[in-house]
């Protein structure tokens, strides 16, 4: 065929295509005149026209498919290359070619001094104009402005002769000598630690910080992108191990994970190719601004509208912060702000100087809020509407990442009060928006899954590609984890508490607001709010936050699940366990069980019983029941998790050692001292043999066995545990470390609890200081700390000290955590112990009974924390003579529960049944308190410690009961025993050492055993006189007793003084009226009768004030 | 690869827009080496994207080695017109080198999942059938077969086309549904003939 018959066929072609199809036959007979060759050719370019090739549309390079193939090309080419390659470079030895930047070639170098390599850039042979020379010496006066860990650093500019196998070149080329930076580029590195939202912003604030160290020295990158960004990973070790555990939650179950661990310090982002910096110092400036104007350099995705203009004069470190947030939108959503394949320059130019890119959330919605807001202010077309500069744009992402409120947008209060919501570990307005971001995310997570099913469904018929598909459908679930993960670690910051005060203060806003609008007057309004307020004290606001989240956000959650995953029964079960977890975190434990349930059995017919997600669920469940105080469900779930992770992990896996560390701990909860004890040693033993001394698990376990020893009261073994721990995580991690700190917050408490108060005292000050000055005055820790220290001094009896305490952190618990926060409570309950001792049981009643009703309605009616209220409310009522009979009631009902949900043997049960004996010989119900104090004493010899305080206790309740029915002779062997036992225990100078021995000795005076009671007496005033704060009344009444020893000995002088030593520091103590006083008083007045000295005996008789009650 | 120095381009250019022809045999190395560079650097990774379009790499291309000033307007046309050439020989070039891999035993192609559901509702050229056929038609009609080459490797619209060939836009759009018509019939031949 000729182009001429080509040609006639194109043209009839065409023609004929303008024709309706029925006529084409007709006009093509009369044209093609008989040839019908002609006819045909021209008919089938009709028949093809149907099936069009669409040529618009480029095919493309698949460039994964040519990855391999056009790297080998590369390669061959490197290698015919490198015959080229120049062998030396002035002083630097050449080692191999890097690659090729804007306006030369980079050699990777050595230097002999100092030994070391370098990047050795030189302009490209035979290539190097004046222009290119003046930029590229322009490029190394830059560099060497800058010194920045993020910024490579430049070593040596100048120029040299190069030399090369065949000669060395005429010329002298410039030349400089650069740090050598082995990383991978920004978004290769990302995608292959594959790490998650916070790690990525961490990353990118960290560049920032980088580049805006480089505007402070006057120099714009202008070609910022993340092929110029390396990212250089020290970090090789055990870097999983970032979570972090505090002590106070003594145990080591697993808790929900916050939005990931942070990126290590080790790893470091170098900002490389300052080669088209342009320095905005003025001198330098001039020289280089007319080569540069109308020159576009750089890539065109990431230059900014200014940029894209061509107009470098209008350029500043602001176009840095566009790049930056091209580079950051690119990072988080995988792909880049514009669409601008296939789009002409012009074109091009368009869409990034007019249009908006499409926003963050459109990709994933869990950048709706912050995230986006940052990126797109860094992407603004106008650049005084950008951040000012780069530590701007880093100072807002740290705000976002620390929940705090960033500057870009203008802040409306609404926003505020989220804000401060949210840093207080609450979402109050954001109700709403956990609400969307729960059922976007499980729309996002919907076509997620289904890819990963696609995938998994086609590896499968398809046994070629079987593998790859398979990596694909792990990593679309993997990022659907991401998704629950991060809906989970919302919900888990809901404080209804708090959300609940917000709603209503949202409420009173919007109310004035309403009427400022419709042009009421403030009278108006201040009464409407009035009345509101009134309104809202009747509603419990955490009932009512919690019912929000219930009905609003978790149920609407969980019907959407099941609406949307009734055929995806594993993602079900995903999201389910993710509501359950959140329900757990609100304190809806009942709420989350069945969910819960639901969870786990899909995920055991599902997976198995050795799949992570079911054990993680197991482990879960277990979890669940023990915060509901169900220690035995909860110990079949831990001690199931524990042999699947034996079965499928080995005995001693971290994972496996955890577990075993779990379920000691579990059974500490239940009392079951033996089994707690082999599994933690057992637990600490394989993680010190396996893991190393210093491993994280063989400190947990240490701990956890250190409990167990003390909960035995075998106190001599724990202390080296606890010192251990402590001196350990001091060498390993310092002393300002947060685990130090709980170390330290161990030892303290075991100082306490073996009366080392001096000891326990400095640490407690230690620690405040350090969580003071680390942490801060209002962090929760911090909170807790004070309370401590004010415990502290309150359980020695110095209440002035322990009321300062008190009341000064009170203000700052109700303001920082809430009035109804578990610490606050705990608080509260010291400030209400505290009346209770200060003789005021009625407004110790009146709070406790309203914790009793916080707890019950938070913790429900078993938790042990409700009991413990329940306990002391019964205490309060037995300092009220008129309320025994209700002290007697709750105390009952305390035993009961304990002994069905911990057994009779529970160290707390044994409590309870020692507080309802006590309460009955308040009583004088002698009859019913002795077969309890027996039961006790039986109780305490048989499963505890011979020394466990729980014994001693049920002893000295023993001995006081049989005192006080004046059978001494059954209370005085039992006296001798619990005193010795105190005594060796905690020490002669013990607060209840002496009480006991106090006792002791008046059953020796009822008996007339003078002799016997006279010494004990001496002996306890001394250390009364020495370890009690000067005027205590314990002294007081020690020193009473032995005066009346003394009148019964006929000792009067040394009663006299005894006496009136007693009298005095008793009025101080418990003033004149007290009856501790009037019994000194008493005491002196007979030993004047005794002595003879009646008119002394007359004159204090008269000192004697009227009666008032005990 | 690596960046020619910007003034050698924009002189070339100067002598193609003046009407020396010679220029554009001494601009094809040059800007082929320039895609060669940025396709490399695509491929090993640097940048995220997972399809090398052509069109979008010989824009780019063209800003690197050119510029966007007002000034430069007058060659860009030629600028594409021999990019467009280039573009052609690198896909080709890189097609051959995987047929031959796969000839080899070797890869398969990969199908990746996010590129698969958009590809398969295009019809996917066989970019060395089509070269071949491209070929052929240069031998019937030299103009069509250019217009081909500058739309589909170039980018460039119709009109911008015409502007570079000095036809008119009417003789261009016949030009262009003659070609495109007898390209896909060529191909569908191919295709049936098993080639």
């Amino acid at each position: 065929m000729d182009s001429d018959r080509h040609d006639h066929i194109g043209q009839l072609f065409l023609e004929a295509r303008e024709l309706p199809a029925s006529e084409r036959g007709a006009f093509l007979d009369e044209a093609c005149n008989g040839d019908r060759e002609l006819k045909r050719e021209v008919e089938s370019l009709l028949a093809c026209e149907a099936d069009d090739l669409n040529l618009e549309q480029v095919p493309g390079l698949d460039v994964r498919a040519g990855v391999t193939d056009l790297d080998k090309r590369l390669k061959e080419e490197a290698v015919a290359e490198a015959a080229n390659l120049p062998t030396r470079i002035g002083k630097y030895q050449i080692v191999r070619k890097l690659g090729e930047g804007g306006m030369g070639i980079v050699y990777l170098a050595e230097q002999s001094h100092p030994r070391r390599r370098v990047a050795l850039k030189v302009i490209r042979p035979g290539w190097a104009s004046d222009r290119l020379i003046r930029r590229f010496l322009n490029e190394a006066e830059v560099l060497g402005q800058l010194q920045h860990p993020g910024i490579a650093q430049i070593y040596e500019a100048g120029t040299a002769k190069m030399e090369a196998t065949s000669g060395a070149s005429e010329a002298e080329q410039p030349f400089f000598a650069m740090e050598y930076i082995e990383g991978l580029p920004l978004n290769r590195y990302i995608a292959r630690k594959q790490l998650n939202v916070r790690q990525q912003l961490e990353l990118i604030a960290n560049i920032c910080d980088a580049v805006h160290h480089a505007h402070t020295k006057g120099v714009v990158h202008r070609d910022l992108k993340p092929s110029n960004i390396l990212i250089v990973d020290e970090g090789t070790k055990d870097s999983r191990d970032l979570g972090t555990k505090g002590e106070e939650e003594a145990d080591s179950h697993s808790a929900p994970r916050p939005l990931g661990p942070s990126v290590p310090s080790s790893v470091q982002p170098k900002i490389l190719d300052f080669g088209v910096a342009r320095v905005t110092d003025a001198d330098i400036q001039i020289t280089t601004l007319q080569t540069d104007v109308g020159q576009l350099i750089g890539t065109i995705p990431y230059m900014s509208p200014e940029q894209i203009e061509g107009d470098s004069s209008h350029l500043d470190q602001r176009s840095d912060v566009y790049a930056l947030g091209v580079i950051c939108y690119e990072c988080l959503a995988g792909k880049l702000p514009h669409e601008l394949r296939n789009a002409s320059i012009p074109e091009v130019a368009r869409l990034i100087r007019e249009e908006e890119p499409s926003r963050l959330s459109s990709v994933n919605s869990v950048f709706r809020g912050d995230i986006e807001t940052i990126v797109a202010k860094a992407l603004e077309k106008e650049k005084e509407r950008r951040y000012a500069s780069a530590a701007e744009l880093a100072a807002d992402i740290r705000r976002h990442l620390e929940h705090r409120a960033i500057i870009a947008r203008p802040t409306t209060a609404a926003y505020r009060l989220r804000k401060f919501a949210k840093r207080n570990k609450v979402l109050v307005g954001g109700i709403v928006s956990v609400f969307i971001v729960l059922l976007a995310g499980i729309f996002v997570s919907t076509s997620m899954y289904l890819k990963a099913e696609d995938a998994r469904v086609e590896a499968q018929d398809n046994l070629t590609l079987a593998e790859e598909r398979e990596q694909e459908a792990t990593e679309a679930r993997d990022q659907l984890q991401v998704v629950v993960d991060f809906q989970s670690s919302m919900l888990s910051e809901i404080d209804a508490r708090q959300m609940g005060r917000s709603i209503v203060a949202d409420q009173r806003n919007h109310i004035r607001k309403r009427l400022e609008k419709e042009g009421r007057s403030s009278e108006e309004i201040e009464a409407a709010v009035t009345s509101f307020n009134k309104l809202a004290t009747l509603v419990n606001a955490t009932d009512l936050a919690l019912e929000v989240v219930d009905e609003h956000v978790l149920s609407r959650a969980m019907e959407t699940i099941d609406q949307e995953f009734a055929h995806q029964p594993l993602v079900s079960a995903a999201l389910r366990q993710t509501v359950a977890n959140a329900y757990h975190e609100i304190g809806l434990d009942e709420s989350a069980m069945p969910l819960q349930e639901a969870a786990l059995r899909t995920r055991r017919e599902q997976l198995g019983n050795e799949h992570p997600d079911t054990l993680s669920s197991i482990n879960r469940m277990g979890l669940l029941h023990r915060s509901m105080g169900d220690y035995p469900e909860a110990e079949s779930y831990y001690r199931e998790a524990l042999e699947n992770r034996r079965r499928v992990l080995g005995d001693n896996h971290a994972d496996t050692l955890q577990s075993m560390a779990n379920v000691a701990s579990i059974l500490i909860d239940q009392g079951k001292y033996d089994d707690a004890e082999k599994a933690a040693i057992s637990a600490r033993d394989r993680s010190r043999e396996h893991l190393g001394e210093e491993h994280n698990r063989t400190l947990e376990a240490t701990y956890v066995l250190a409990q167990v020893y003390d909960k035995r009261g075998r106190h001599d073994q724990s202390e080296p545990l606890h010192l251990r721990v402590v001196d350990l995580r001091r060498k390993t991690l310092g002393d300002k470390h947060s685990k130090t700190v709980d170390a330290l917050n161990n030892l303290a408490g075991w100082y306490w609890d073996n009366g080392r108060y001096d000891e326990a005292e400095k640490l407690y000050v230690e620690i405040l200081e350090t969580r003071r000055r680390t942490l801060g005055e209002e962090h929760p820790k911090t909170l807790r700390s004070t309370n401590n220290l004010g415990t502290l001094y309150h359980k020695q009896g110095q209440y002035e000290k322990a009321r300062k305490i008190y009341t000064g952190s009170l203000e700052l618990h109700r303001r920082v955590l809430g009035a109804e926060h578990p610490d606050t409570l705990i608080l509260l309950s010291n400030i209400a112990t505290l009346h209770v001792q200060s003789r005021d049981p009625k407004s110790a009643i009146a709070l406790f009974e309203e914790m009793l009703e916080i707890r019950k309605r938070i913790s429900g009616p078993h938790h042990p924390d409700t009991l413990f209220t329940m306990n002391n409310l019964a205490h309060a009522y037995s300092r009220i003579p008129g309320r025994l009979e209700d002290a007697e009631r709750v105390n009952r009902e305390v035993l009961a529960i304990r002994r069905e949900v911990l057994g009779d043997d529970h160290p707390d049960t044994l409590t309870s049944l020692c507080n309802l004996a006590s309460q009955l010989v308040t009583q004088k119900k002698y009859e019913e308190a002795e077969p309890l104090h027996l039961e006790a004493v039986e109780i305490a010899d048989r499963a505890f410690e011979p020394n466990h305080p729980a014994a001693l206790f049920a002893l000295k309740n023993l001995a006081e009961l049989y005192g006080m029915t004046d059978r001494l002779d059954h209370a005085i062997p039992i006296y001798i025993d619990v005193v010795d036992r105190h005594g060796k225990k905690f020490g002669d100078a013990h607060f209840k050492t002496m009480t006991l021995k106090h006792g002791l000795a008046n059953c020796y005076q009822r008996m007339r055993r003078y002799d016997e009671a006279k010494p004990l007496l001496t002996e306890v005033a001394k250390d009364a006189r020495t370890s009690l704060p000067t005027n205590h009344w314990m002294t007081g009444q020690v020193l009473t007793s032995l005066g009346n020893c003394h009148v019964a000995l006929k000792e009067y002088t040394e009663a006299e003084a005894t006496l009136i030593e007693s009298h005095a520091i008793l009025t101080k103590a418990v003033g004149p009226r007290h009856s501790y006083s009037r019994a000194a008083v008493k005491s002196l007045v007979r030993l004047y009768e005794d002595w003879g000295k009646s008119n002394k005996a007359d004159e204090w008789q008269t000192k004697l004030p009227p009666t008032v009650k005990p | 690869m690596g960046q020619t120095e910007p003034k050698q381009v924009t002189q070339i250019l100067g002598e193609l827009v003046a009407g020396d022809d010679s220029a554009a045999s001494r601009l094809l190395p040059l800007v082929y080496e320039e895609l060669r560079a940025l396709a490399g650097h695509i491929m090993k990774g640097e940048r995220p994207d997972h399809t090398l379009q052509p069109t979008a790499l010989v824009h780019e291309a063209y800003v690197r080695l050119v510029g966007t000033g007002e000034t430069k307007w007058k060659g860009r046309a030629h600028f594409l017109a021999v990019a467009s050439r280039a573009m052609r020989r690198l896909l080709i070039n890189h097609a051959r080198d995987r047929r031959a891999a796969k000839r080899g035993g070797g890869e398969w192609a990969r199908v990746t999942l996010d590129e698969a559901v958009a590809v398969a509702e295009e019809r996917v050229v066989d970019i060395i059938a089509l070269d071949e056929a491209l070929e052929r038609l240069g031998t019937l009609n030299e103009r069509q077969a250019r217009l081909v080459e500058l739309r589909f490797f170039g980018g460039l619209s119709l009109e911008e086309a015409a502007e570079v060939m000095e036809v008119g836009r009417t003789t261009a759009k016949g030009d262009w549904t003659i070609a495109r018509t007898w390209l896909a019939r060529e191909l569908g031949k191919t295709k049936t003939h098993g080639l």
